[in-house]
């Protein structure tokens, strides 16, 4: 079912220490995601740099804040743009594209979300994740074994 | 496929050269780390009992999936192994010393818990012609990461495009 439901906008202010946190809590100890110098100077960057796996970490932060923590994160594709760096205001904007309903409980939802700095596009994510449409805990999409779980992502 | 490809990559492309061992066990302060460096407050990560009714238990973030074949910076015992080795081994085979990641599209299958061992499989799936890009001349490769737990199940995949450049 095809929807265009526009979800809520975030933002969210990146610091050196963010940038630095999320790549040394990840063990991705690539200089320019934590040394100024070296990204400058030798990587030929603006600054350091997020990496992906904190990039991830924020898209999917992103989704599962508006759908509930027991949303489950099924697929997620981004692309960078352009490199995120300290003193960025990274603004997520978020759209629900379409709703394939499952059962009367469960939902796969996919969405496009674009990350901006000031109103330029710097990554956009497409992702399918699933929810539980009712309150009851015996729907919730972590409920699925992981082979129905993925002949779902590949529909 | 690219023309003027080095032989060395050419015979990678299609094949399983990397498999990775977990070299460290997955933890619940090193995923809650990381949820704190990104402000994630979500309870499946943080809060066993509301995590039970869901997955049994706590699980880790999901986009920790590929940092989990990571080692620490220093260990007293261990060499320290590069991360994503296939994506060195082909920088240097391309004499591009520079990379950054471009793409990236990961799927998650089973959660991943605490005390689970996780190890990867990397393939190379192709390599672009050369170009000119605002960081300097280079190529993009896409490389194929499959992630397993200690029961040889799979518990997600990713496909990641890198791109490779000079100054």
């Amino acid at each position: 079912m095809n929807s265009n439901k526009l979800l809520p906008v975030t933002k969210h202010m990146i610091s050196v220490k963010d940038i630095q946190n999320g790549a040394i809590s990840s063990r991705d100890w690539a200089p320019l995601h934590s040394d100024q110098d070296w990204a400058i100077n030798e990587g030929n960057l603006p600054n350091i740099i997020m990496n992906n796996y904190t990039l991830n970490g924020w898209i999917i932060k992103y989704m599962t804040d508006i759908f509930g923590p027991s949303t489950r994160v099924g697929k997620v594709g981004f692309k960078i743009k352009k490199p995120i760096c300290p003193n960025n205001l990274l603004e997520f904007h978020g759209q629900q594209i379409n709703e394939n309903i499952i059962s009367n409980n469960l939902s796969l939802m996919q969405l496009k979300i674009e990350i901006k700095v000031n109103e330029e596009i710097v990554a956009s994510a497409d992702a399918t994740i699933g929810i539980n449409k009712s309150n009851n805990h015996d729907y919730s999409p972590w409920k699925i074994n992981s082979d129905k779980w993925m002949s779902y992502l590949q529909s | 496929m690219s023309s003027n490809l080095p032989v060395e990559v050419q015979k990678l492309i299609g094949k399983t050269a990397i498999k990775d061992l977990s070299p460290l066990k997955v933890e619940t302060g090193l995923w809650q780390n990381f949820c704190s460096a990104i402000k994630d407050s979500n309870s499946l990560y943080w809060d066993k009992s509301e995590a039970t009714i869901h997955t049994g238990d706590l699980i880790s973030h999901p986009a920790l999936l590929p940092s989990w074949v990571h080692d620490f910076e220093w260990h007293p015992e261990r060499e320290r192994k590069q991360p994503m080795e296939l994506h060195f081994m082909i920088k240097d085979l391309l004499s591009l010393p520079l990379g950054i990641v471009t793409e990236v599209e990961i799927e998650f299958y089973d959660p991943v818990k605490n005390g689970d061992n996780i190890s990867s499989e990397q393939k190379l799936i192709s390599v672009s012609d050369i170009v000119d890009t605002n960081l300097g001349k280079g190529r993009y490769w896409i490389i194929e990461v499959k992630y397993l737990n200690q029961l040889d199940i799979l518990v997600g995949k990713q496909n990641i495009q890198f791109l490779g450049y000079k100054k």
